[in-house]
């Protein structure tokens, strides 16, 4: 219980780290990003005081309040789930914006991170065992990938199985033209066609580390004492390297999560752009290249508190498989 | 060794050894660091645009042009130069930060450790690129140092976690401790004695900051939002995807900037194997055909006492019928003669590494139905080898090169050890020789609850058990060392070391097996728990009747409990003889040198503890 407090304690406190940061950064550029936003808005047509209000809450200004004050209206109106409005989607709300495009991106990252994780603590855990084997030896070409940007790996998959193939789409999440979203197996399927690229990207991109990481644990695993007891007590190999070696090596695997995902999210996020996949990444590019600043820090939060929340479930999950830390604490 | 001699062998091993994969990574970084020196000179100028729009590599230009007809290997040239000054003051930057946070702060402690790792551990959670990418949306202007801060802001923190466990690893080394005692200045030990032992996980550390800087300033500039007026291999991508250099299938200007990162970030990576195994020397451990190779001198070794023993069909393997004829029972020779349950023959082990050291020479010996054999001897006198070697669990690279090991089975039947092969071995393991290992070792799995570490003996040797009756026989295994059953459920950090190495001698009780071979079973403990332990363990023997083989260098604790000591040095036995004739005469002079070597409680060397009315009444509790 305490472990599970403290860990809820730490989390809460990375949660305001990454809230406050949102809050400090515009008012600590230089420019006024509340002047730009307005004169953007206004070609859309007048902006009314509560707009202008709601931005210079979100983003800092001249305004006569106090930062202390401002920093305290910060946190109310994030807590009512307003981020502002959006001006490259003008005028949607920032926070329809991300709902509309965080499930693209959490279906996507979410599920390519699981099979990449999967993936590479098995086949990690094999080539561990077996040094020098063929798993083993494949590992410094999974590294290549490792190296290689998320984004070119999807230009070059895009360039051969795309463009040159015409085995995989172009771009998008689902076939625009024959589909409409809803619960039909025609859409999920489309959804499924055109997602295998990015996915397989990502996977590509993020196994080659899984894999590096549980093997080389797998390999001081095995030289711990009671590897050596579990074969004198005549246990089958497969048993020593599933209940014994495996299930001891992927514990630094899942408490090592937090470095990687934020990578791999960093990744996939840039990923989206090259496929044009409907997601978050997606639109924080267009926010990007339209100055959308409300839009950038709402995006920047939601993405914080994924990755925290990701983390917080492997860390509670982490309790759960390895005892010592419960009591530790 | 000479002192001096010792730090060039310290210096050495912080060294890597040149391997393929080293040597690749290396040649790769030179070839792109001259590339990216020299050919901007070379090159012509990467932004002079021309009239060849969009042409495929020809002879003129040998990766093509762009849309608007610059050179690609003239712009490469320049972005690989762009990318690694980046990759470069990145890598620094963040390990200067990391280091900060990391090494001071495990270095100093307390609330300075506290918060600096929370610090870390919050800034490692925020996801970076995002975070990068609103700071520099925010800024008009950037320069390339000041995308080289902001990358290195947001890239710290993985790195200092990492630096700061290996740090408090290394602060609690015996030598740093002295150091501080011996009142040298903070900065100095820091300087002198902490650094060097960090500088291979620092270095690993950098060259993975340079990788994920330049990915990270790829990533940047590829959306656009890299350093004004910068060309790197990132924003060659930006132009290539913007240029619609992917639908008009210009390959030849996005494929190269991709392939130079790919290529530098895998070769650091690769020199970055080299590195890891310095930092962690058991990812050098054999490799399969290492393996393959000691499985062949195995091999040989096993023919070789083949033809000195003849073959195994005169010592068939577990399962087999015939039985060595009953010996006699004679008053005048001894027990172990005649009803030996092991007898190991002219065992001879070597270690095949860099020079091929003999560890256990030409050894033989009789272990009886019972019976407590000590063996005795300093640290490295191959006692532990020897034990190991009967029970076929040495590793590479230690090599069984002669010899012959028969258990002679209390169902009538001789088995040919080194005969036995996959799973005739691990059935016999256990079932006959079972094995309790060093106090201070971790036999335990930290990670599974006792009653599964002894019930697994059962699923394995006792497939028919249900369940229930597995954890029945293991709450009895328990009782009978003193160990509550409820103790069954709880994980071996819960328990003391004493209860630990009781857990684990009733675990090698499992299968009534009928022989025990102890390692230094009471060594970490403290004295009085390594008192109940031996009287646990005579105790059970007399109960039980399995032979033991005890290993400790401790030979006053054996003369105690051992019905014969056999003393061990450089791999041969010297002396092998009843307890209390080897106390009381030994024969050889390393017996009687070691004897001595152990201080009385009157002070004076050569008799310790006990006088020899004493030894009589210790005899007696292992009986």
């Amino acid at each position: 219980m305490k472990f599970i407090l403290r860990k809820l304690g730490f989390y809460v406190v990375a949660l305001w780290g990454a809230m406050t940061l949102n809050f400090f950064l515009p008012r600590l550029m230089p420019g006024n990003p509340v002047d730009q936003l307005i004169s953007k808005l206004s070609q859309h047509g007048p902006v009314t005081p509560e707009t202008r209000h709601a931005l210079e809450l979100l983003l800092g200004a001249d305004s006569s309040e106090p930062m202390w004050k401002q920093y305290i209206n910060y946190f109310v109106s994030i807590f009512k789930g307003d981020l502002g409005v959006s001006v490259a989607y003008y005028p949607t709300k920032v926070s329809e914006v991300i709902g509309n495009t965080l499930p693209w991106t959490v279906g996507l990252v979410g599920l390519a991170t699981i099979i990449a994780f999967a993936l590479g603590i098995v086949l990690g855990a094999f080539a561990g065992w077996k040094r020098g084997s063929v798993i083993d030896n494949i590992i410094p070409v999974l590294t290549l990938f490792q190296s290689i940007p998320y984004f070119w790996l999807g230009l070059i998959l895009l360039y051969f199985l795309s463009l040159k193939a015409g085995i995989f789409p172009l771009f998008g999440g689902y076939d625009v033209y024959t589909t409409t979203p809803g619960l039909t197996w025609e859409f999920i399927s489309s959804v499924i066609y055109y997602g295998i690229l990015p996915a397989v990207t990502i996977v590509l991109s993020s196994l080659g580390g899984w894999m590096l990481g549980m093997r080389n644990m797998m390999v001081s695993t095995l030289s711990e004492d009671y590897i050596l007891v579990a074969e004198a007590k005549g246990l089958s190999p497969m048993k020593i390297m599933r209940s014994y070696a495996a299930r001891n090596a992927v514990l630094p695997s899942i408490s090592g999560f937090a470095i990687s995902l934020g990578f791999v999210v960093s990744g996939s996020l840039v990923t989206e752009t090259v496929f044009s996949y409907p997601g978050i990444g997606s639109a924080l590019l267009t926010a990007v290249q339209s100055n959308d600043y409300a839009l950038m820090q709402g995006i920047f939060l939601i993405i914080t508190i994924s990755v925290l929340g990701a983390n917080l479930i492997m860390d509670l999950l982490y309790g759960f498989i390895d005892p010592r830390t419960r009591v530790q604490g | 060794m000479g002192a001096k001699a010792k730090r060039k062998r310290a210096a050495d091993s912080m060294i890597p050894k040149m391997t393929p994969k080293l040597a690749v990574g290396l040649t790769i970084v030179t070839v792109i660091v001259l590339f990216a020196v020299i050919g901007p000179f070379l090159l012509p100028d990467p932004r002079g645009i021309s009239d060849h729009l969009l042409e495929a590599p020809s002879a003129q230009h040998w990766l093509g042009t762009t849309r608007t007809g610059e050179d690609v290997l003239a712009q490469l040239a320049t972005a690989c130069r762009g990318s690694l000054i980046v990759g470069v003051i990145v890598g620094l930057l963040a390990v200067v930060l990391s280091s900060f946070f990391g090494i001071v702060g495990a270095y100093i402690g307390g609330l300075a450790d506290d918060l600096f790792s929370l610090f870390s551990n919050v800034m490692l959670v925020i996801p970076g690129l995002p975070l990068v990418i609103i700071i520099s949306s925010y800024l008009p202007y950037k320069s390339v140092w000041l995308v080289a801060v902001v990358l290195a802001i947001t890239s710290w923190a993985g790195s200092a976690r990492v630096l700061r466990s290996y740090t408090l690893s290394v602060r609690s080394r015996d030598y740093v401790l002295a150091s501080r005692v011996a009142g040298e200045k903070p900065w100095r030990i820091l300087a002198v004695e902490i650094l060097p032992n960090l500088l291979p996980i620092l270095a690993s550390q950098i060259m993975q900051a340079i990788i994920s800087a330049i990915l990270g300033e790829a990533g940047l500039a590829f959306l656009g939002l890299g350093a004004t007026d910068s060309l790197t291999w990132g924003t060659m991508l930006y132009y290539a995807q913007n240029g619609l250099a992917l639908k008009q299938g210009a390959w030849w200007w996005f494929i190269p900037p991709g392939l130079c990162l790919a290529l530098f970030g895998a070769a650091l990576a690769l020199i970055n194997f080299s590195v890891d195994e310095i930092i962690n020397p058991k990812l050098k451990a054999a490799t399969k055909s290492e393996l393959k190779r000691w499985k062949l001198e195995e091999k040989a070794g096993k023919a070789k006492s083949d033809k000195q023993f003849g073959t195994a069909a005169s010592a068939p393997k577990l399962g087999g019928t015939e039985i060595m004829t009953e010996h006699a029972m004679n008053a005048a020779v001894p027990q172990y003669e005649q009803n030996p349950v092991l007898e190991v023959d002219d065992f001879c082990v070597e270690y095949r590494a860099e020079e091929t050291v003999k560890a256990v020479n030409h050894v033989s010996l009789k272990l009886g139905r019972g019976e407590v054999l000590g063996l005795a001897g300093e640290s490295g006198c191959g006692k532990s080898t020897l034990a190991y070697g009967i029970n076929r669990l040495l590793k590479p690279p230690a090599v069984i090169t002669s010899g012959r090991v028969v258990f002679n089975s209390r169902e009538g039947y001789p088995i040919d050890v080194r005969a036995l092969e996959g799973k005739d071995l691990r059935a016999f393991r256990w079932e006959k020789i079972s094995m309790v290992f060093q106090g201070a070792m971790n036999s335990l799995n930290p990670v599974k609850k006792i009653k599964d570490q002894l019930g697994d003996v059962f699923v394995t040797h006792r497939p028919e058990m249900d369940r229930k009756a597995r954890l029945d026989k293991c709450g009895e295994l328990l009782e009978r060392v003193g160990v509550p059953r409820d103790r069954l459920n709880a994980y071996p950090h819960e328990l003391s070391g004493g209860m630990r190495q009781r857990v684990m001698i009733a675990m090698a009780m499992a299968l009534d097996p009928q022989v025990m071979i102890m390692d230094e079973p009471t060594t970490a403990l403290d004295v009085v728990v390594q008192r109940e332990i031996l009287r646990e363990i005579t105790r059970l023997k007399n109960d039980f009747g399995f032979a033991v083989i005890f290993i400790t260098h401790d030979l006053p604790l054996l003369l105690e409990i051992s019905d014969r000591i056999a003393v061990m040095r450089h791999g041969q036995i010297l002396e092998m003889n009843d307890a209390m004739s080897l106390y009381t005469n030994p024969q050889n002079e390393y017996t009687a040198k070691l004897l001595s070597s152990f201080p009385s409680l009157t002070g004076d060397r050569g008799d310790f503890i006990r006088q020899g009315n004493v030894v009589s009444e210790s005899t007696e509790v292992s009986r």
